[in-house]
């Protein structure tokens, strides 16, 4: 193999009632849950620590905040904030969608993890070309949205 | 409502059939559709400007808008009850874009309100009406503005739409 293997360490799944017009639209409770499961089974119990960088489902521009929040990489509300301090940039301490995200990628609608996964993937294994974050970086994750803004996937990657 | 001053060209119904390619298709797209014993009742009690919920004798919740079976519980609801027709705004967006994507300066104000009488936080979306956009907020008391009882069909827009309370009332 001429790059080095790229593991699925965990991944987690969830889903909340249809009736979204009953629950908190502002935090994600379905991915919360998700997250939970897939860090469980990674062995990941404090995901701002270990989690290098993120690949958040981000089909409109408050999803990546929203889902970062959702991920526990970041407190409620502390998301805006870590973007505009610029740390989820490429070279910051959190990368967040060094894919440059689904506006550079597309959408395609219930496919779009499989970039995501790709984008950990050669992150992870260093063949990310331009794209490639410029520190070390072992752990990433990643997650998809959908159904009635219901369900969440997510997934945990280790190099 | 539409002015000059947005970029681009507007495409009027003359220019869509003489200018665009344009094909005329009318589909026999006939169909029918149950709204299920709770959805039915909740539409017929509209008409009658009334809103309904129903209840789970497990988790102790008046679920709103009504159902069958309790989500959380997985066991069916037990009773029909009222909720009221005031509530509060949970959460709204202001648009400026119409019904078919225009693009408007007298916005659309949509959202959902949480009813009283149910359980906390349950609500249906709708609009919401004599506001502005400095005057609308979350957590805003309102009224439901009835269509008169002549004119209602068994339909969410049987509420015109939701308008802010005023003293004295709720």
């Amino acid at each position: 193999m001429k790059s080095p293997p790229v593991w699925f360490s965990g991944v987690g799944w969830a889903i909340d009632t249809t009736f979204w017009t009953d629950r908190d639209l502002y935090f994600p409770e379905y991915l919360a849950r998700a997250a939970k499961m897939a860090y469980k089974q990674a062995r990941i119990d404090d995901p701002r620590k270990q989690i290098d960088f993120a690949e958040p489902y981000d089909p409109f521009d408050y999803k990546e905040l929203h889902h970062m929040e959702g991920l526990q990489l970041c407190k409620k509300g502390e998301a805006p904030v870590l973007t505009r301090e610029g740390v989820t940039q490429r070279d910051g301490d959190l990368p967040t969608c060094p894919s440059g995200g689904l506006l550079g990628v597309g959408n395609p609608i219930a496919a779009t993890m499989g970039i995501k996964v790709g984008e950990l993937y050669w992150q992870l294994s260093g063949q990310a070309g331009k794209r490639q974050i410029p520190h070390e970086i072992h752990t990433g994750v990643t997650n998809a949205w959908g159904d009635l803004m219901q369900f969440s996937a997510v997934a945990v990657m280790r190099a | 409502m539409t002015t000059e001053k947005w970029p681009g060209v507007e495409l009027g119904a003359k220019e869509f059939y003489e200018k665009v390619t344009s094909v005329r298709f009318r589909p026999e797209a006939k169909f029918a559709w149950s709204a299920g014993e709770a959805m039915s009742r909740f539409l017929a009690e509209l008409k009658e400007g009334r809103l309904i919920a129903r209840t789970c004798t497990t988790c102790k919740r008046i679920l709103f808008p009504p159902r069958m079976f309790c989500e959380e519980c997985f066991r069916p609801t037990k009773e029909w009850v009222y909720v009221k027709d005031t509530g509060t705004i949970e959460t709204y967006s202001i648009s400026y874009l119409d019904l078919d994507a225009k693009r408007i300066t007298d916005p659309i104000y949509v959202g959902v309100v949480s009813v009283d009488g149910a359980s906390p936080k349950m609500g249906i979306m709708h609009f919401f009406g004599e506001v502005n956009p400095g005057t609308i907020k979350i957590g805003m008391r309102v009224k439901a503005v009835w269509e008169p009882p002549e004119k209602r069909v068994g339909s969410v827009r049987d509420i015109r739409y939701w308008r802010p309370l005023r003293e004295g009332e709720g």
